[in-house]
């Protein structure tokens, strides 16, 4: 079955579309000012004013969480991009050239590898301090080892491919084989990880920023909203019910959309 | 013979890399912004005072010469002071490592049932409903931070709709078990939702793999009965995958247990990091640090091992 | 043998089989009927897509998903199979019915040891005691001819060869005494001496315990020695059935006179015309699915879907059944092939004496041990000094089994493993100092491996593929009608052009590879067993091209094979590899003719015996058992000394062969003195016959 028949493929689509969307033109949108407080509503319960509600300092709920989502996504991106950057060239010389140079490189991922990614992270953002950079920084090099990896053994499933072979035989270059027969064959993979890794970058962000370690108030995203929503929460519940739902609705169908391109991979070659 | 002596490879990378995520450790301390002394002292501390509490410190000998006297420490259980509660960091650092392995050896117990059951199940029903559906759950579970679940749970079960549970603290064994129980296990809950759902995937498609193998056809058109076919030939081929698994990634239950400890205010060796962290503690940075990277590599190690000793294939070697 | 008296064991009657497809439901099957005796065996003949693999698999009960039975019955002595509970079901198969599958080491459970395997289902099946069982398990690998069968029963089975896999698998099948058993394709895959060592076994064990068998393959030869009746497929239909021996001595089908006489065999060269087998078309719907291939087609065969009798048991869907029977074949069809051959450059053509396009000298490699400490001598050579070298114009025939290092050669050859010794000089450059190769070097040596297809790209269409080399080697872009030339030439379509590979058949993905090696108009062609895994008119059709070739452009080709009867089609010279070490080097007679290495002796032997053709009084099966080879031979004897039927003793263990030269351009490194080999062969050796010019009856 082609992909974008899939039903469900198609609606996951559809929603982180209307997402990416949203964070792009969310600033113009939003009926207030993400950071303007208004003593006299805080904490009201949804109405037609704010859609969304208020927080505990009267700021509208809804620009909030439309401006957490331009944040949420910038550094998603710009995350996955730093870890692609790096790891997908050392994923495919890894897996072409083989030998000490796969060894080295395996090596090297390894070390950065050997501390959880939270604590990694953690530590990069103590050092370099906490903003909007130094957060696209740190989770991309804490995901890059996971993404060369990946792309390695993505690539080494089809090194020894008779094409490949066939390819060196006639007397290619290795620049030639890598980009232009290795990556080719090995996209699907490599797109379930770029779709699978924003998910988890964005993840790992949320999480920084609701610790309190990455961009720092006014500037909230989903996961520092849910955490200012913590004394408030039990009370009125939309000030953390927003932002989670936000962030479900944008990394599960993120998810779904790996799975399903994973499982045409599959299944659906030659069947 | 040979297996011997790759498992002594093993360990001698396994220190290698522990030494490298030492130097890491210190490295970081380094780099850190900010004068220790000044942030102690104040700004308008005397010259004096500087130079005392500095020579004090052993802040003013060189870099190796601290590093190695750091990791000597450390090898003797000395992790040094922490500059911010003015006592020695280790009886702290053990206490709190204690309460997040009861922690996290709760969820992992959590993670193997569930995780196995789910594969199992999705796996011998695949394509139905119960599959699509028991499948679709789990791919939401893995996809939401658990800040977030943490939090939805706090909210239903802890206060919320129902009053179940507590929804933060810690409550000692010694003080009642069902009690203790209560109070790890919405934590622990939330710490096995993400792992749970990525091990019951694996095992789905290597039950999968297995009862769409070769080896079980000719087990089946021997004239076993199914349950002999599953329970000899499909669970001991398509667990080995899942056990490796389980095991590799007690590291990453770990690391995801900084952010649970969080949501539930629960007294483990995340919150002391967070801690470190927030105060610019860089002693006890580096103690957690170093601690939280050693338990990680460890279970790696033995996931590494088990991954081996599972497998015939690796285990002996062909004629 | 057969009992006739009884009624049979196996009816199938009306069989249809359907598969679910992307194009809706297709039947792999139609209407296929066919009747198994007591102790008979009886063998399903075809190609691949022929649905004989379906027919065993609807016996089984094992279809999966998308597969149906759509009509028919299938009965085992009154029962019927389809309809049966899952617990009559269990009591079947097993016990009555085993099956013997293709691939003998998936089919093993690799966390379970064999004894475990083997003993299983005697628990479930014979109401035996464990220690019983264990006996009899003992009792059957030693039936199977396994030698120290305790120390297997506790062994896993990736620590056993292929061979021994299968004789275990074998084993299994007989463990409780079935009445039927169901062998598919049992040895495709395992290399010929293997291969004829486990039919020497199949044979035995059908005599001794009376077995019946309902045999699949493709492999002619072995079909003719071991089954009594054949029903050979095409399709999803029977075309033909009868007695093997009737079959195969005149056939009453167009396929199958094609498909018996067009491969070569150790008696004849075989072969037909090139033109006839180019067509491939969809079988039509209607009649005779063989029509769009046959020469002999006429309007009738629209309506010939049906096995008519044609007396004493013989059956034939062909409506000029009558005339293929008394036909004999042409002679001017076989003096045709024999030209071919004699259109290669000879030995004392004046320019075979210009230097030879590969000149392999003292070639030396082995694996592993690049630093670490292993100590060089105590690792085993895969290529051990290796010499010999491909003229201009001629076909060298590099042969061995697995594991022999001829696909480390070829390797070596094209810089995909790095060489420790010794020189490759391929037109005045000498490969093995070469890490990388230039370009101008690359496109004169084009190899073609043995996974063909996988060889193309799966992204790329056929004519980027095919337009690839033209970029690498001359810079330049071509047009479309040139693609589409290049590939009139080796017969694919124009509008195969536009397709990936996975839209094309396994034969043209094939003759696209050739097209891009032949492309670049290259010096050498290595062919790195580019034969083994095809159907017989797939090799057919390759082989008439490269001859083809060959006298176009003058090419030298290195042809690495195992297959003997292709390689006494096809070549000029031969080389013999035996564990990484040159026994022989010669022209192609030595695999007719004395004096011949031991070695060689034992190739001919088992591609002879695999036919039921070789000599009753030289009894050379022991030495083709993989099990006698110790796993280190003494490294300064002779390397094939454990396996030589001809072995001198002490002399063959403690030195080093030396090479005897036979006339001008024949090597030949054994302890035996030439002559007096050349002796004992021809004393023990019949006559060879007068192979190229014997007619068979078409």
């Amino acid at each position: 079955m082609r992909l974008y028949k899939d039903p469900v493929f198609v609606v996951a689509a559809g929603v982180i579309l209307l997402h990416i969307f949203l964070a792009l033109f969310g600033g113009w949108l939003a009926p207030f000012p993400y950071d303007e407080m208004r003593f006299m509503s805080t904490l009201q319960a949804p109405d037609s004013t704010h859609w969304f509600g208020t927080d505990q300092y009267g700021r509208d709920m809804l620009s909030r969480v439309l401006a957490g989502g331009h944040i949420t996504l910038l550094f998603g991106f710009g995350a996955v991009f730093v870890c692609f950057l790096i790891g997908l060239p050392v994923g495919l010389v890894s897996a072409y050239y083989g030998g000490w140079v796969d060894q080295l490189c395996m090596r090297l991922m390894d070390i950065l590898m050997s501390f959880p990614t939270l604590l990694l992270g953690m530590l990069i953002l103590v050092i370099a301090g906490a903003d909007m950079t130094s957060l696209i920084i740190a989770v991309g090099l804490v995901y890059c080892p996971r993404t060369a990896r990946m792309v390695r053994t993505a690539a080494l499933e089809v090194r020894q491919s008779a094409y490949i072979e066939a390819a060196q035989a006639r007397g290619e270059g290795g620049f030639y084989v890598m980009f232009k027969e290795l990556l080719p064959s090995a996209i699907g993979p490599i797109l379930v990880e770029f779709c699978i890794r924003l998910s988890y970058a964005i993840l790992l962000g949320a999480s920084f920023n609701y610790l309190g370690l990455g961009v720092q108030p006014p500037q909230a995203d989903w996961g520092a909203l849910v955490q200012e929503a913590r004394s408030t929460m039990l009370m009125a519940p939309w000030t953390a019910l927003f932002p989670i739902l936000f962030i479900s609705t944008l990394v599960a169908p993120l998810h779904l959309m790996a799975d399903r391109i994973d499982d045409h991979l599959k299944g659906g070659q030659g069947a | 013979m040979a297996v011997l002596g790759s498992i002594v490879l093993r360990l001698g990378y396994t220190a290698l890399i522990l030494a490298c995520v030492s130097l890491m450790v210190f490295g970081v301390t380094e780099l850190l912004p900010g004068n220790v002394i000044t942030m102690i002292l104040g700004t308008d501390a005397s010259p004096q005072e500087i130079q005392r509490l500095t020579a004090l410190m052993g802040l003013d000998l060189p870099a190796w010469q601290r590093y190695w006297n750091w990791v000597t420490g450390v090898l003797q259980g000395d992790f040094g002071m922490s500059l911010r509660m003015q006592q020695p960091v280790a009886p702290v650092l053990f206490d709190r490592m204690a309460e997040s392995l009861v922690l996290a050896s709760v969820a992992f117990v959590m993670v193997a049932i569930g995780g196995v059951t789910i594969g199992l199940v999705t796996a011998l029903f695949e394509g139905t409903r119960i599959d699509r559906f028991i499948t679709g759950i789990a791919v939401i579970g893995t996809s939401l931070p658990e800040f977030v679940t943490g939090t939805v749970f706090v909210l239903l079960f802890a206060g919320g709709l129902f009053d179940w549970f507590p929804p933060s603290g810690y409550h000692g064994f010694d003080e009642g078990v069902f009690e203790a129980l209560r109070h790890l296990f919405l934590p622990a809950f939330t710490l096995s939702i993400v792992l749970a759902a990525y091990v019951g995937r694996i095992t789905r498609t290597s039950t999968i793999d297995a009862l769409r193998s070769d080896y079980v056809r000719t087990a089946r058109l021997k004239g076993l009965p199914e349950f002999q076919v599953i329970c000899r030939h499909v669970i001991p081929n398509a667990f080995v995958p899942t056990v490796t698994v389980l095991f590799m990634n007690i590291g990453w239950m770990v690391g995801g247990i900084v952010v649970v400890e969080a949501v539930f205010v629960f007294p483990g060796i995340g919150r002391l990091m967070l801690f470190a962290i927030t105060e610019r503690d860089w002693t006890l940075i580096q103690a957690c640090a170093l601690m939280i990277a050693a338990v990680y590599v460890f279970s790696n190690l033995i996931g590494d091992l088990l991954a081996v000793w599972l497998n015939p294939r690796l285990r002996l070697s062909s004629n | 043998m057969r009992d006739f008296s009884n009624p049979p064991l196996l009816e199938v009657s009306g069989l249809t089989v359907a598969y679910r497809t992307g194009e809706g439901e297709v039947a792999a099957v139609k209407d296929l009927s066919l009747s198994l005796f007591p102790q008979e065996v009886l063998a399903l003949v075809g190609e691949s897509g022929s649905g004989k693999t379906s027919v065993a698999l609807s016996i089984l009960g094992y279809l999966g998903r998308g597969g149906r039975v759509a009509a028919g019955e299938i009965r085992l002595q009154g029962l019927d199979l389809n309809a049966m509970p899952s617990r009559q079901r269990r009591a079947v198969y097993g016990r009555r019915i085993a099956h013997v599958a293709q691939d003998p080491a998936s089919s093993l459970n690799p966390s379970m040891r064999i004894g475990t395997n083997l003993i299983e289902g005697m628990l479930v099946h014979l109401k035996v005691s464990r220690k019983a069982a264990y006996e009899r398990a003992v009792g059957l690998l030693k039936e199977v001819r396994l030698t120290n069968p305790d120390a297997i029963m506790r062994c896993y089975p990736h620590q056993l060869s292929g061979g021994m896999q299968q004789r275990v698998c074998i084993a299994m099948a007989l463990a409780c005494d079935p009445e039927l058993i169901i062998m598919d394709e049992p040895t495709t895959g395992l290399d010929p001496a293997t291969e004829a060592a486990i039919f020497v076994l199949l044979k035995d064990l059908r005599r001794r315990r009376g077995l019946s068998i309902l045999f699949i393959s493709h492999n002619l030869a072995a079909v003719r020695e071991l089954a009594d009746r054949v029903i050979v497929m095409y399709h999803g239909m029977a075309v033909e059935s009868g007695g093997s021996v009737q079959v195969f001595a005149r056939p009453a089908h167009r396929y199958t006179s094609m498909l018996f006489n067009a491969l070569p065999t150790m008696r004849s060269i075989g072969g037909m015309p090139v033109e006839i087998m180019w067509q491939e078309g969809r079988a039509p719907m209607q009649g005779c699915p063989f029509r769009p291939r046959c020469d002999m087609a006429v309007d009738a065969c629209a309506g010939a879907d049906r096995l008519q009798a044609l007396g004493d048991g013989h059956q034939s869907s062909c409506v000029r059944a009558a005339e293929l029977q008394e036909r004999a074949r042409p002679a001017q069809q076989a003096a045709a092939l024999v030209d071919f051959r004699q259109e290669g450059l000879r030995p004392d053509h004046p320019e075979a004496a210009a230097r030879p396009v590969l000149e392999v000298d003292q070639l030396v490699h082995s694996y592993g041990g690049r630093g670490f400490g292993t100590l060089r001598s105590s690792q085993r050579r895969s290529l051990d000094e290796v010499s010999f070298s491909v003229p201009r114009g001629e076909v060298t025939a590099l042969i061995g089994e697995s594991g022999s290092g001829k696909s480390t050669l070829a390797r070596c050859l094209v810089g995909l493993e790095p060489v420790r010794g010794g020189a490759l000089r391929f037109q005045d450059v000498d490969l093995a100092t070469m890490r990388t190769r230039p370009l101008q070097v690359a496109r004169r040596l084009q190899i073609v491996f043995q996974n063909i297809a996988g060889s193309l790209h799966p992204r790329k269409t056929i004519a980027d593929i095919l337009a690839r080399p033209f970029r690498l080697y001359e810079n330049r872009s071509v047009d479309f009608a040139e693609l589409e030339r290049l590939g009139h030439s080796v017969g694919i379509k124009s509008e195969l052009l536009r397709k990936r590979p996975a839209g094309l058949s396994g034969g043209e993905r094939q003759r696209v590879a050739l097209a891009r090696a032949f492309s670049s108009d290259p010096s050498l062609l290595v062919l790195d067993e580019a034969f083994s895994a095809l159907d017989v008119s797939m090799k057919v059709k390759v082989m008439n091209l490269l001859q083809q070739k060959k006298r176009e452009i003058g090419m030298g080709i290195l042809l690495i094979t195992h297959d003997l009867p292709i390689v006494r089609f096809l070549a000029d010279r031969v080389a013999v590899l035996y564990r990484g070490w040159l026994c022989e080097d010669g022209p192609v007679t030595v695999t007719r003719a004395p004096p011949m290495h031991p070695y060689t002796e034992t190739l001919m032997w088992s591609a002879l015996q695999l036919e039921g053709l070789a000599p009753r009084q030289l009894r050379m099966e022991r030495f083709l058992d993989p099990n006698r080879v110790s796993a280190e031979a003494s490294p300064n004897g002779c390397p094939f000394q454990q396996r030589c039927p001809r072995s001198l003793g002490a002399l063959c263990e403690t030195s080093r062969p030396p090479r005897q030269r036979v006339g001008e351009h024949h090597m030949l490194a054994c302890h035996i003195p030439v002559a007096e080999l050349a002796a004992a062969q021809a004393q023990e050796w019949p006559e060879p016959e007068p192979a190229d010019t014997e007619a068979i009856a078409c």
